[in-house]
């Protein structure tokens, strides 16, 4: 909201500079974002009267004559200037830019040759001397008083530059501060003042009522009481439109608003001064002369005075006549009874409607007003009739009607000040500020609340022990135009704001001592987070608002993403159901940047639905993941080494080592057949939920043997493996791209691997290698579960050492190394023993899997 | 033995003889092999030296114990000189050697560089330290929420003005995705009713209806809360002084300033003075020195009933923080949106330790 300086100090006084007076507004809670200078940036513009205007002696182009004015412009020095509007005579003062002169935003003015007329300079209009902007339709030449001397500097007869407040308001002072009044109190109140500081101007005594009653031209009923709890209507008869006076426009283009006409004006004036909207109707175009507040019937519409028809729905209130909607309730007048050069009389409306009322309908509209922005935060109650009789003054002296006699005020639904008790100790502890009694009273006076003693403190109760700090000790009446204060704990704050925020002393609690925490998926996403950074990988945080084209990629089968209702756009018109879809689109794009070595990890939230799902009322299921994805030479390379181009291995070393940091238990892999994946390059992270005391770290060895504890469902942690290049295709991706998708939730719950010191050997180990040819396809698994059964008790530990393929190793087989460990805990053992073993280990991956030894 | 009178002196001239030759057979050796064969030409099984004690049977027995002294001074002594000999060349063996391993100390190490933590997650780390070694517990919520938990919970009926501030999207008529953390309050405190105190910080996503260089559709908060008995205003200015002191300095001044959030009463505006200008004024801080960083507010008594607490009992305190802000702050980011874009060129600036490496 904009306040002119000049307008603010009209209704108040204060001991500041303007940036102080700034300053203490924001710390009060109203937040001034800056303070501007309306008008700023024209010179050289002076006054000038008019000599003598006539037609321009050429042949004027189509539908736009021109007019050739003389004017003295001071000195005696005349100008002839070329004008496009005729609506100043001769002997009117204009503001009269010469050559040389300069407007808002920098327009400078030189000499024109105007259809073969020399125009030296223009006469402005209010918009070109204020703004530097082109006229508005059916604007004029300014004409400014008589009395000023041409010659004279038209910026600073005006009071140009003006001082702006620019006030952010949030809501809730938005009821109170929505106007010049508003603010005004404010500062009374900041100034110490009080109410009594303010400087309210007295409408009625300007009214000079003449002619009928106001009820002899005019019938109001109201059939919705709860949404309009009074309406006064006042008559001003015989009006003739026109321009407002220059100051009334000069103000109304300073708070940000563009001058009409006369009527208009004047109800927009003093809708700004004091946060009532009025509206004015020609009381001719009334059906029977009747206001009828009423709701919409079905299908009835209206065109509102933007001369847009709007289809009307039955809660939304309308102003009606006898016949229609003549208009959409503090919202919009219509099109079809505004005031006109041809209306004579005008029935002017100030009314309090319900603020959700409007609100609701200037919503559903679509349709904002100045009105309804101020109607929707709730109005005054008890500046219906003032604002009434403000306007109703104004539009007599400026449009020169006749307001009649009294008014048509109709109210059902009276208002009564609400009254609040208040138990003053309440304030200081809550605060945490010494503020006595006293000292609360004080404030709240100051910002016009009446404040007087509870019964009980009145008959000298106090002292009397019990009720002290229990029972309210003060009433307080809450002003009409603070709507918004409506319990104990809304008046602590109205003092807290006055006594001053930065006058609380800080302290620290002083409650028990309490341990700080963090959830156990927190602790899980930050080891996680650390033992992947610590890899090579780089943290990317990503929308979870995504494209279902893309969610669906991954996303899981046969099941749709929750929907937004309102999206943005339908590229982030989902909740994503997979965080590698989010990781796969920042892979490409990096390729695009030329980044073609990338290791890059997400730990994010997976939204799946659940139950009854979000329609039958359930919330979905918020689920914790990780996803890393690894592109191309990995970050170990360096002059002396290549990087490691990543395959299965490694990013299942990557999954080891996540499940690792977090020290799971009982967890395997098994061979998947995923189609979004590629045919041989996958594989699903299976949790046994059977437990198992003291597992060791590693792949659960008895895997779905049962022998822990009842035999469950394995669950299914998550997914690893190379993505399918057809579907890396689709997001334009044609590099390798290994990648794993992990449920943290899972892993944050799953059995620890406890620690447990064992003893150190006693006896020596006895190491023997072993390399073993066979089909590529024998899965190293099978080797070692032969080497394991058959060397029995005394081996320790396998180990493979080596892959190998090619010479000799004939094509289709791979030869595998073998590290066995043999050990025994109680004596040492001979080399005949251990060849013995070992001999039946040869034998057996001979003999089982048609192994050759090498 | 018939020699006998003068086996003493021969072995005496031997011994001179063995020992004067050792000594020059020492300082001649250039290598400890050599220096080696010293040692068992003198002293070995059959060394001169030990030839001499060997003999020690056939000296008269009146100088025996004369002449075995001299022998084992003699040989002490080629000890002696072939240990320091030894040394010595050591000593010039492993200079040579690592004479011979000049290394470019300026190649590049080779151990893996790490990857990088993203700037939202260390700064959030950062918040929650401060908060947790204040004693505060971390809580979470949906954030996918009801219309009740995230606005009619906390003082914000439907068709309230303050529902203008935060543009929500819709799942359903009811359900949406929350528009602030400040739910997790009431999610809180219902589940656990009557502990207290009640001491959380509630981090997490958040998302409105915004999409510009300052504001992004979907960010992060963090929300705090304090209730037991008798919590003041002057608690939180204290808890938040503290905190912004940690975050931005110890040097950081705080600004309470009246603002409006439906779910505290009397609200507040936190500012922090300008971390770039430290308060004079800049481009970052628009010249007004203050930087706004928070909401907070004393925890208004709808809200508390609504957790299942009573006002009459408890007071509390609230703030929601926003921890992009913080963050773009702290890194000095430009564009709210590089957060999200995944871009390593912007992301790896964020790798532990960056200080240090070579500057190109």
């Amino acid at each position: 909201m904009r306040v002119p300086v000049s307008w603010l100090s009209e209704l108040v006084d204060w001991p500041w500079e303007v940036s102080e007076l700034a300053e203490r507004l924001t710390m009060a809670g109203l937040p001034v974002d800056a303070i501007s200078a309306f008008g700023e940036g024209s010179s050289g513009v002076v006054a000038a009267r008019v000599l003598e205007i006539g037609p321009h002696p050429n042949p004027a182009p189509e539908g736009h004559p021109y007019w050739v004015a003389t004017v003295e412009a001071g000195s005696g020095r005349r100008a002839q200037v070329v004008a496009g509007v005729a609506n100043v005579r001769p002997g009117d003062i204009v503001p009269y830019a010469p050559p040389g002169s300069v407007l808002p935003g920098g327009w400078r003015i030189g000499p024109a040759n105007v259809r073969g007329v020399l125009s030296e300079g223009m006469l402005l209009a209010l918009s070109e001397l204020v703004l530097g902007e082109k006229p508005r339709e059916g604007e004029g030449i300014l004409v400014l008083p008589p009395d000023l001397a041409p010659g004279t500097d038209v910026a600073a007869a005006l009071g140009l530059p003006e001082l702006v407040l620019e006030l952010d308001l949030t809501p809730n002072y938005a009821v109170h501060c929505q106007s010049i009044l508003g603010v005004a109190r404010e500062v009374a109140a900041l100034a110490g003042l009080g109410p009594a500081g303010l400087s309210v101007p007295d409408p009625y005594a300007r009214l000079r009522p003449a002619g009928e009653h106001a009820s002899a031209s005019a019938a109001v009923v109201i059939h919705a009481p709860d949404h309009c709890p009074r309406y006064v209507a006042r008559i001003i008869r015989g009006v003739t439109l026109g321009p407002s006076p220059w100051r009334v426009q000069l103000r109304l283009l300073a708070c940000g608003m563009r001058p009409i006409n006369n009527v208009v004006d004047a109800t927009n004036y003093v809708m700004l001064e004091c946060g009532q909207p009025l509206h004015a109707f020609d009381l001719a175009r009334l059906a029977e002369r009747h206001i009828v507040v009423r709701l919409a019937a079905a299908g009835e519409r209206i065109v509102t005075l933007d001369g847009v028809e709007r289809p009307l729905e039955p809660d939304m209130l309308v102003i009606a006549d006898a016949r229609r909607p003549v208009a959409v309730a503090g919202v919009m007048g219509g099109l079809e009874t505004e005031v006109t050069r041809a209306t004579r009389d005008i029935l002017l409306e100030s009314a309090s409607f319900d603020a959700l009322s409007v609100r609701r309908t200037a919503s559903r509209l679509g349709l904002a007003s100045e009105a309804s922005s101020r109607f929707d935060k709730g109005t005054d109650p008890e500046m219906v009739d003032w604002a009434s009789a403000r306007a109703a003054a104004f539009i007599a002296d400026s449009a020169g009607g006749r307001v009649a006699p009294g008014s048509v005020d109709v109210g059902p639904r009276p208002f009564v000040r609400r009254e609040i008790g208040l138990r003053s100790a309440r304030v200081g502890s809550l605060l945490g500020a010494p503020t006595d009694r006293e000292t609360v009273r004080s404030y709240l006076a100051l910002l016009g609340f009446g404040v007087r003693p509870a019964p009980w403190v009145a008959r000298g109760g106090e002292g009397a022990g019990g009720s002290a700090g229990r029972e309210p000790d003060l009433v307080v009446t809450v002003p009409s135009w603070r709507g918004d204060v409506t319990e104990e704990v809304d008046l602590v704050e109205e003092v807290a704001r006055l006594y001053g925020y930065d006058r609380i002393e800080p302290t620290l609690p002083t409650g028990a001592t309490t341990v700080g925490r963090r959830p156990a998926r927190e602790v899980t996403a930050e080891r996680v987070r650390r033992a992947l950074v610590a890899r090579g990988f780089t943290e990317v945080v990503s929308f979870s608002l995504v494209d279902p084209e893309v969610d669906r990629l991954l996303g899981p089968a046969g099941s749709c993403p929750l929907a937004l209702a309102n999206p943005l756009s339908s590229k982030q018109s989902v909740l994503r159901t997979s965080i590698l879809v989010s990781l796969f689109e920042a892979v490409a794009r990096n390729l695009s940047y030329a980044e073609r070595s990338l290791r890059l990890f997400e730990v994010g939230t997976v939204y799946l639905e659940k139950g009854a799902g979000v329609a039958g009322g359930e919330l979905p299921e918020e689920r914790r993941r990780l996803a890393l994805v690894a592109v191309g030479p990995g970050p170990e390379a360096s002059w002396r080494q290549r990087g490691e181009e990543p395959d299965f291995p490694y990013v299942k070393g990557l999954v080891e080592l996540v499940l690792r940091e977090l020290g799971v238990a009982g967890w395997r892999l098994e061979r998947s057949t995923d189609p979004r994946w590629h045919r041989h390059r996958q594989a699903v992270l299976l949790l046994d939920r059977a437990s198992g005391q003291g597992r060791s770290v590693g792949p659960s060895e008895e895997a779905s043997s049962g022998a822990g504890g009842p035999l469950t469902k394995p669950v299914e942690v998550g997914k690893l493996g190379e993505v399918h290049p057809r579907l890396l295709a689709k997001l334009d991706i044609g590099e390798r791209v290994l990648a794993a998708e992990l449920d943290l939730d899972i892993l944050a719950d799953a059995e620890r691997v406890t620690v447990h010191a064992s003893e150190l050997p006693r006896f020596p180990a006895v190491v023997r290698d072993i390399a073993v040819v066979l089909p590529e396809r024998v899965e190293v698994a099978r080797v070692q579960e032969v080497i394991r059964r058959t060397a029995g008790a005394l081996c320790v530990g396998t180990e493979l050492f080596d892959v190998y393929h090619g010479h000799p190793v004939p094509a289709g087989c791979r030869s595998t190394a073998w590290r066995v460990v043999y050990r025994s805990p109680d004596r040492s053992l001979t080399d005949a023993e251990v060849d013995e073993v070992h001999g039946r280990v040869r034998r057996a991956l001979e003999g089982e899997l048609g192994a050759v030894l090498r | 033995m018939t020699l006998g009178d003068g086996k003493a002196e021969e072995l005496l001239a031997c011994l001179e003889r063995a020992r004067t030759a050792a000594a020059e057979a020492v300082a001649a050796a250039e290598h400890l092999a050599t220096l080696e064969a010293v040692r068992v030409r003198f002293l070995g099984r059959s060394g001169e030296i030990t030839q001499v004690l060997r003999s020690l049977g056939q000296v008269e027995t009146d100088r025996r114990p004369e002449v075995g002294r001299l022998a084992n001074e003699a040989r002490a002594e080629v000890e002696r000189l072939i240990a320091e000999r030894a040394s010595r060349l050591e000593e010039v063996e492993l200079d040579r050697r690592l004479e011979g391993e000049w290394v470019d100390i300026t190649l590049p190490g080779t151990v893996p560089p790490p990857g990088a933590y993203h700037p939202l997650t260390l700064t959030l780390a950062e918040i929650e330290r401060i908060f947790v070694s204040m004693g505060f517990e971390v809580a979470e919520g949906p954030e996918v929420e009801t219309d009740w938990y995230n606005f009619q919970a906390l003082n914000i009926p439907r068709d309230h003005p303050a529902r203008d501030m935060q543009a929500s999207f819709y799942l359903t008529g009811d359900i949406l995705l929350r528009t602030q953390t400040s739910p997790v309050q009431v999610r809180y405190m219902r589940a656990n009713t009557p502990r207290l105190p009640v001491k959380i910080i509630a981090p997490g996503r958040v998302y409105r209806r915004d999409d510009d260089a300052t504001h992004s559709p979907v960010f992060h908060q963090v929300e705090g809360l304090l209730v037991d008995r008798g919590v003041t205003m002057g608690d939180l200015k204290g808890v938040l002084d503290l905190f912004a002191r940690e975050v931005f300095g110890p040097r950081t001044r705080t600004r309470f300033r009246p603002s409006y959030f439906p779910f505290t009463e009397p609200s507040a505006e936190v500012d922090v003075s300008c971390t770039i200008c430290g308060g004079s004024g800049c481009r970052t801080c628009k010249g007004t020195g203050w930087l706004e960083i928070l909401g907070a507010g004393m925890v208004h008594p709808q809200v508390l009933r609504n957790g299942g607490y009573d006002p009459e009992e408890v007071s509390g305190f609230a703030f929601g923080l926003g921890i992009e802000r913080v963050a773009m702050l702290r890194y000095g980011i430009g564009d709210i949106r590089l957060l999200y874009a995944g871009d390593v060129r912007f992301l790896r600036q964020f790798a532990p330790a960056g200080e240090g490496g070579v500057t190109e």
